[in-house]
């Protein structure tokens, strides 16, 4: 059985990776249904430690991707990395549920690990058609990472739906 | 540890006839009736855990992050490359 998520970040890893301020503003913006919010890139969500641990994988250019938060996503999908315009990376996380504190930075720490791939060429649709989900080496590499840099796979959390999906969601999974 | 407990006779007179109805012994309902009372007041409990903690966040912050609201975003102007899938949420009011 799954552990409910935690309700602050004492006590997480995630204390240590996150700025205090994002998750004040990543909080209070997943309390109501709201327009979609921007933040500019890796440093408005990271502290330096996470930041420096990122560093050690990560590009500064794969940094650089904005995170979005959104209601239009489906109930399948906690993030995406999505490409725009060929080149610009964005990371966008579903703000309809209630995570733990250490799965929100997993799935970001993933996104971003996933936007160096972009950066690097990787071939996705050739991984797509050859591997299921959880095959794909480029999955497997993102995951290797988040959790390298986490301490532990958080995969013993529930998720909570807190608000029913929207008609007009702009992805749901293949 | 086991408890016993006095209710009105208009409730005990009420589960017995759900009871009946529903073919689910009145103890087996009186469990399940507590066991949704228990998860409202971790509910709130959660809810006031976390309120705290977000006005916490909210008297340090000193305003240094920029962030800004954005149009929706177009399924037409772009491309998905990846996603964290989630494993059968729980549907929970906050």
């Amino acid at each position: 059985m799954k552990l409910p998520p935690r309700n602050t970040l004492s006590g997480t890893r995630a204390e240590q990776l996150l700025r205090r301020d994002f998750y004040g503003v990543y909080l209070r913006h997943r309390y109501a249904d709201r327009e979609d919010l921007e933040l500019a890139d890796a440093t408005s969500v990271f502290t330096p430690e996470g930041l420096r641990q990122l560093r050690d994988y990560l590009t500064e250019d794969a940094l650089k991707a904005p995170v979005i938060f959104t209601e239009h996503l489906s109930n399948r999908v906690l993030a995406v990395h999505l490409v725009q315009n060929t080149v610009e990376r964005i990371v966008v996380l579903n703000m309809r549920f209630k995570v733990d504190p250490d799965v929100l930075v997993h799935a970001l720490i993933e996104e971003y690990a996933h936007s160096q791939q972009v950066l690097d060429g990787i071939d996705f649709a050739q991984q797509r058609a050859q591997f299921a989900y959880a095959e794909r080496p480029y999955e497997l590499d993102a995951k290797r990472i988040a959790t390298t840099i986490l301490g532990y796979d958080p995969d013993i959390y529930e998720t909570y739906l807190i608000r029913e999906e929207h008609s007009d969601v702009f992805y749901d999974i293949r | 540890m086991s408890s016993l407990v006095e209710i009105k006779d208009s409730q005990s007179e009420r589960l017995h006839r759900i009871a009946a109805e529903t073919g689910v012994r009145p103890d087996v309902l009186l469990e399940e009736a507590l066991e949704l009372l228990f998860q409202q007041a971790d509910r709130e409990k959660a809810r006031q855990e976390e309120e705290a903690f977000l006005r916490q966040l909210e008297e340090e912050d000193n305003g240094s992050l920029q962030v800004k609201t954005r149009p929706p975003l177009k399924k037409e102007e772009f491309t998905i490359t990846h996603e964290v899938l989630v494993d059968t949420p729980i549907l929970r009011r906050l």
